[in-house]
């Protein structure tokens, strides 16, 4: 059994028994066998030494029970993590921030408390999960849709709190800011509702999000301030209708122009899906759609004569590679864009696009699909499942060996910076990572990367870094991933979410006024956590014993 | 999800055999296979070798992705009940169900890298008398 660091094995053993009379001998874990399930899948440093690791794991099932846990964990100075279904994989899984903690597991907290049809609301447990949610609300009869992430298995909570994000409706794809109201576990034991809820019998909790005063839940997001045992969501209903269209531009420099246009119509609520870029010319597929073009059903086919001249371009450039495309009508660019609503407003949208978009000389316009809902399940195979409120899990099969993916690697860690919202920036990044990854010798550009366009205001420029079964390969693309990290902070850029491992690195380019951000967290920390006991050392807040830097 | 069909272990392991000339499934896979399994989950790509199936459990096909095999039949098998779940299929599809058995009590009691192949066999089985490990 791994005992935690500065943690005495009677100490340890008396909060396992302790935790055992909370929970039962059933729900508390630590032979080897059980604990290891708890580590990161993906993981670049996999039986290194310093591989992250739990020493044991607890799974409370309700808010009473977590905040015994935590009480005792105080009493013995017991390092935890909690984790809602932990299937953060590519961001450390769930495996915790700080070897040696106790996982606190809230996957048996997997009630849905609440459906509102009217609100369109829903007031759900860390355990339940996009799968839970979306069964649970068709068994119901409900007309609301939900917005998950790529694979369907995680948790809605979970997700949220580490602020990941899905493909429908702008308004529901941040899944963090899609959130109303939470219940929190504190480090002490004590149980806050946030918003409205601090009402007793409040009649609004997942109807206004702030409540009065300082709005605190952005604190439980990415932090260590709490467990949260409840969280509300707002959803989408059901809408009478989707479309779902391509805009191809010809040149080069269309990207920008292309990219202005559709900010404008996403700030003005006109474009309402996921935008998708993409690049025929460069061979680089939409985001949501990969996993059509790894079956096949979607690849962009080319010559040897334009591969060469992809082989021979500069950054996805070349006069050449630009007419090449001009003569055989290869668009150098192509943007989906979906509508969500009743018919005739999603068509009058996608007239008003066009206009808009015709602007951009030589601009060509398709129609690619008009469904009406609900979603035929029988044909869902055809689309992007979660753009049409569906959980999937097809997203994993690029990691099997095809075609497209001739040698498939052991995970992926995803770098995942957010980059302004403009074409010169995409350009931008491609320049600066392009260049400082093949230094690093790191395979994360085949030619040209487009980002993914999750938030409304700007971009995430994510890339997968391999994890690969070569121990030194592996450290070599995390040294390189800290440089990358460190790379796009000189530019101005910065993660929106990263693995333990990288916190450090990523917080360090939060470093305005002498790292100010950074000590009020720590600050915070020392307040509401004086013994450090909740997630030490995620996102890089570390409670005052265990600090490296003079506090 | 497409079509489905049954077989036993000896289909099973008469499968995993044609895939690998020469070599035969080792003792502990032998030891864990259960002779009905509740389902055997099969890549089509490897289903060439079971087509002189001898019939005893269900088979399911899949193309890579398990979100059909998942939502269709899995979850609902999982809830409860203590059928071994057995399968042929490349480690991304296993990968993915792994993760999903060990929220379900259940974990993998066998698996076997085909020689040669991209094919891995396994056996996911209950763990008593775990909750959800
Ligand atoms: C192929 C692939 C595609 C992916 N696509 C997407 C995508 O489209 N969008 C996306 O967002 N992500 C994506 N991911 C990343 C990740 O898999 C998902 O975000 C996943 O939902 C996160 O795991 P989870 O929901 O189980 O959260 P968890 O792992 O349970 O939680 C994440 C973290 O939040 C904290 N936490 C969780 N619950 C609590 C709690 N109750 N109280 C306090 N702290 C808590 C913990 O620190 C935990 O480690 C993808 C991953 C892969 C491998």
């Amino acid at each position: 059994m791994r005992i935690p660091t500065g943690v005495s094995a009677a100490d340890f053993s008396a909060a396992l028994t302790a935790f055992t009379r909370v929970v039962g001998a059933e729900w508390v874990f630590t032979s080897d066998a059980d604990v290891d399930l708890y580590r990161d899948a993906y993981s670049p440093l996999a039986g290194q030494p310093d591989e992250r690791r739990a020493s044991a794991a607890v799974a409370p099932a309700n808010a009473e029970q977590v905040q015994a846990v935590v009480r005792i964990a105080n009493q013995y100075r017991i390092p935890l993590y909690a984790i809602s279904t932990g299937k953060n994989l590519g961001y450390g899984g769930s495996a915790p921030a700080y070897t040696g903690s106790v996982v606190v597991d809230l996957k048996r907290m997997n009630r849905i408390i609440e459906v509102d049809e009217a609100n369109a609301s829903v007031l759900v447990e860390p355990g339940v999960s996009y799968f839970d949610l979306y069964n649970h609300l068709r068994a119901i009869g409900s007309k609301l849709w939900i917005d998950c992430p790529d694979p369907g298995w995680g948790s809605v909570v979970g997700n949220a709190i580490d602020r990941g994000g899905g493909y429908t409706m702008a308004n529901y794809r941040n899944h963090f800011e899609s959130h109303c109201g939470m219940e929190v576990v504190l480090p002490d034991g004590e149980l806050l509702r946030t918003g409205m809820g601090a009402i007793p019998g409040s009649k609004t909790w997942q109807q206004y999000k702030s409540g009065c005063g300082p709005w605190v839940d952005g604190l439980f997001s990415q932090g260590n301030y709490g467990i949260v045992t409840k969280m509300g969501f707002w959803l989408m209903p059901e809408p009478e209708a989707f479309l779902r269209c391509t805009v191809r531009v010809p040149r080069y420099k269309d990207l920008i122009p292309l990219v202005d246009t559709l900010n404008y119509l996403e700030n003005s609520r006109i474009v309402t899906g996921f935008p998708d870029l993409a690049t025929p010319l460069l061979g680089y597929p939409p985001t949501g759609q990969v996993q059509l073009y790894i079956e096949g059903t979607a690849a962009y086919p080319m010559t040897d004569e334009h591969k060469a001249l992809l082989a021979k371009a500069d950054q996805g450039y070349s006069p050449e590679l630009e007419a090449y495309g001009l003569a055989h009508d290869i668009p150098y660019w192509e943007l989906w864009v979906s509508y969500y609503g009743p018919p005739e407003v999603i068509d009058a949208q996608w007239q008003a696009s066009q206009r808009r978009f015709a602007k951009i000389a030589g601009a060509q316009f398709k129609v690619i699909d008009r469904l009406t809902m609900p979603v035929d399940l029988t044909k869902i195979d055809d689309y992007h499942e979660p753009e049409l409120g569906v959980p999937s899990l097809r997203a994993f099969s690029i990691g099997a060996r095809t075609p497209y993916n001739p040698s498939p690697s052991k995970g992926h860690m995803w770098f995942s910076p957010i980059i302004p919202r403009t074409g010169e920036a995409i350009f931008e990044a491609n320049r600066v990572f392009s260049a400082a990854a093949k230094e690093l010798g790191m395979p994360l550009f085949q030619t040209f990367s487009m980002p993914a366009c999750f938030w409304e205001r700007s971009f995430i420029f994510i890339l997968a870094t391999p994890v690969t079964t070569d121990p030194a390969t592996n450290r070599k693309y995390l040294a390189g991933f800290k440089k990358l990290i460190e790379i796009g902070g000189q530019h101005g850029w910065g993660e929106y979410r990263t693995a333990p491992v990288f916190q450090e690195s990523v917080m360090d380019v939060y470093s305005f006024n002498n790292h100010a951000l950074h000590r009020f967290h720590e600050t915070l920390k020392d307040a509401i956590d004086p013994k450090g006991i909740l997630s030490p050392g995620r996102y890089d807040i570390w409670p005052r014993h265990l600090r490296k830097k003079a506090p | 999800m497409g079509s489905t069909s049954t077989l036993d272990r000896r289909t099973f392991l008469a499968a995993t055999a044609s895939l690998t000339v020469g070599s035969c499934l080792p003792a502990s896979v032998l030891a864990a296979m259960p002779l009905s399994p509740a389902l055997f989950v099969c890549d089509r790509r490897f289903t060439g070798s079971l087509a002189r199936a001898d019939v005893h459990a269900t088979v399911t096909y899949i193309d890579g992705d398990v979100t059909a095999l998942w939502r269709d039949q899995l979850s609902g098998l999982w809830q409860n009940g203590t059928a071994s779940v057995s399968g042929l299929t490349q480690p991304a599809a296993l990968f993915c169900l792994e993760q999903l058995a060990r929220g379900h009590g259940r974990s993998v009691s066998a698996r076997h890298t085909v020689a040669g192949t991209d094919a891995i066999a396994w056996v996911i089985s209950p763990v008593s008398p775990r909750g959800f490990l």
